[in-house]
């Protein structure tokens, strides 16, 4: 629940910005990093225009939607950015990366991931936990999926028969759970 | 006033933010394992769906009333028909595929991607395509499963729908004929303008005449990529190629004993940096103006089959005829059979070109036998080889007497240009020590040398590492050239 990931080598060069979280957690984070979320870059551009901030590093910029244990993985995941944004072009790579996606466990922890990342307008990680989702609905049966996020089925059961008939070839050979 | 206004803008979506609910409930919230995913935006989870392949994507309309509809808003599709019972499921596939399609929202496509067999649903599955076409779609990949049966029904060649071949939207075209018995003649139709179209892949096609396969090339304004993979050219005598933008060219033939090619490509290349190729040179290429080339791969086989048709001669001339080809690029991979497929007629050797560009030699696919001595003829023709790679180790046949053997003559490029020489699945044999031995003792600049061991090769572990380490130490003749094995 701490601000772990989070550089704490204070000596490093770069500029530093300091994010405030909805539980008053405060992360300094490198610009490098905090620019790849477009909306406090697009926060931080505003108070550079408005020349409120000239001591830089010394502005908090609020984030009343994120919580700090969002935050730190959000801040963790942007580190390892480089070497994971690269195209998978062989099965390989795939299947690497489906081991990257699977450390980011439960569903409610990929919801808050995908909840921050769509709040703060950061595109790599939204796509990257979009799919790490994704890949847990994949060749499922629907009940893994219900059971998995929590879903409760709310169709009267031949609501849900008469849909099971009519896409009958997409409910066959899923995956054991 | 930004500020001011941003700040309220960050702060306002407070209260219905999910997030700050979690915070206060988390402990709660997890003991229940309530539905949180359903509260994601519609706009998420769509973007999840066009992820799935739509059979999972439809499927999560029976999760709950929340997603009974959020499908019918992707915009890529894939259909894959396959699995052993594939036939019996034949009816509810195809449904499924119409179904999809109709109660899909009529936004455009982006992605359509349909992998099936063809059997008598020849005009369905155009139909399909038809509408992936109209719904502007920009990625197309079609895998066509087609037997027997399907032929002698139709008689005819499969025809693809002609508005495909005059798609303005498309940027990406896949096209994949399946068939064990034997290959699929592409029907090309007589107008065709692809007017967006960047990567174009043909495989396992059998082109019907010069005439068709120009009308193709000639439709393809933009094109930058192509690969033309195990297509059959014995109805074909020449093909020019000849896109004004083309970057990549990929030329794999056949890999069965349908030897029946000889076809001539003449390759154009304003713009083309990237050549790859694989085959056994059935095909003759020649390149013109193609002095932009960067990196080409020649991956040659076929050593058994060419020896029994004897087409030695032959190969060595085409070799020839690609190396002079490629005579400008900066780096080059090729199977070691090129250098041997070049000494079936050894009064060529005399006129390789000089590979005046040429920084990095690559030998891929199988182990360099050093023992054959053309080696040393090629590497004199490159003046600038700063880096040597041996991608699948390298050996010494044992008739060669290892104490004689030398790399001969040694090329200028070992006292001026080479810097590093990487080895992998190196086996420590003694023949490979003799090679490295050599090469360390004639590169007098060497900087790196790497060698990778192979675990089912290499014996005695990372003790006897360090002594063959220590041992290649003695016969560097640059004194700055570190040795380091991994």
């Amino acid at each position: 629940m701490s601000n772990t990931s989070e550089n704490p080598n204070p000596s490093s060069s770069s500029a530093k910005i300091t994010l405030k979280t909805s539980d008053n957690e405060l992360f300094e984070v490198e610009e490098a990093v905090a620019m790849k979320f477009c909306t406090v870059k697009q926060y931080f551009e505003d108070e550079k225009d408005n020349d409120v901030a000239a001591r830089g590093s010394s502005t908090v910029i609020p984030l009343p939607n994120v919580h700090s244990a969002v935050l730190a993985r959000l801040i963790s995941y942007c580190k390892k950015l480089p070497q994971s944004n690269a195209v998978a072009d062989n099965h390989e790579e795939e299947e690497t990366k489906k081991k990257e996606r699977k450390q980011y466990g439960t569903p409610g922890d990929l919801v808050d991931l995908i909840s921050a990342a769509n709040y703060l307008d950061f595109k790599e990680g939204l796509e990257f936990f979009n799919q790490a989702l994704a890949d847990h609905i994949q060749n499922k049966s629907v009940e893994y999926v219900r059971k998995f996020f929590g879903i409760k089925g709310d169709f009267e059961p031949h609501e849900e028969e008469k849909y099971r008939e009519e896409y009958a070839w997409a409910f066959e050979g899923v995956d054991e759970d | 006033m930004e500020i001011v206004r941003r700040r309220r803008a960050i702060g306002e979506t407070m209260n219905v933010s999910p997030l700050a609910r979690k915070a206060k409930n988390q402990k709660l919230n997890d003991e229940q394992n309530t539905d949180r995913i359903s509260n994601l935006p519609d706009a998420i989870l769509q973007r999840i769906l066009t992820l799935l392949e739509t059979k999972d994507a439809v499927k999560t309309s029976t999760l709950s009333k929340r997603w009974q509809y959020l499908w019918m808003s992707i915009t890529d599709l894939v259909f894959m028909e396959d699995g052993p019972d594939k036939r019996k499921k034949r009816v509810q596939f195809m449904n499924f595929v119409e179904r999809v399609l109709v109660l899909r929202e009529s936004s455009d496509l982006t992605l359509f991607v349909l992998s099936c067999d063809v059997l008598n649903d020849a005009s369905r599955i155009n139909a399909w395509i038809s509408a992936a076409v109209m719904h502007k779609v920009q990625v197309l990949s079609i895998g066509l499963g087609i037997d027997e049966d399907s032929r002698c029904n139709s008689e005819e060649p499969i025809m693809l729908p002609h508005c495909l071949f005059t798609s303005e939207s498309l940027t990406y075209l896949s096209l994949t004929y399946f068939n064990l018995e034997s290959y699929v003649l592409l029907k090309i139709p007589s107008s065709i303008w692809f007017s967006s179209l960047k990567t174009l892949k043909i495989r396992f096609a059998v082109f019907p005449d010069d005439r068709s396969m120009q009308r193709l090339l000639s439709g393809v304004p933009v094109l930058e990529d192509l690969t033309l993979d195990a297509c059959c050219w014995w109805n074909v005598r020449s093909v020019c190629i000849s896109a004004p933008m083309l970057k990549t060219l990929a030329i794999y033939e056949t890999v069965d004993g349908l030897d029946q090619d000889d076809c001539q490509f003449l390759i154009f290349g304003m713009n083309l940096k990237y050549f790859y190729y694989g085959g056994k040179l059935k095909n003759e290429y020649l390149f013109y103006k193609t002095s932009s080339l960067m990196k080409a791969v020649i991956y040659l086989g076929g050593k058994d089959s060419i020896e029994k048709d004897k087409r030695q001669r032959e190969v060595s001339y085409r070799v020839h005829k690609l190396l002079r080809g490629l005579s400008l690029v900066k780096k080059l991979a090729i199977t070691p059979y090129v250098i041997e497929g070049l000494s079936y007629a050894e009064e060529l050797l005399a006129h390789l070109p000089v590979f005046c560009n040429l920084t990095c030699l690559k030998f891929i696919g199988e182990p360099m036998n050093f023992a054959s001595g053309e080696l040393g003829n090629i590497i004199q023709k490159l003046p600038c080889l700063n880096s040597l790679i041996f991608n699948v180790g390298i050996f010494l046949s044992p008739y060669c007497e290892e104490g004689e053997w030398k790399l001969d003559p040694v090329a200028p490029c070992f006292s001026t240009h080479l810097k590093s020489i990487t080895i992998r699945e190196f086996g420590g044999t003694k023949g490979e020590l003799h090679v490295v031995n050599f090469l360390l003792e004639s590169a007098l600049i060497l900087e790196r040398l790497v060698i990778s061991c192979s675990l089912d090769k290499f014996s005695g572990g990372v003790g006897r590492q360090k002594e063959v380490h220590d041992l290649l130490m003695l016969s560097r003749r640059s004194r700055t050239c570190a040795i380091e094995f991994s």
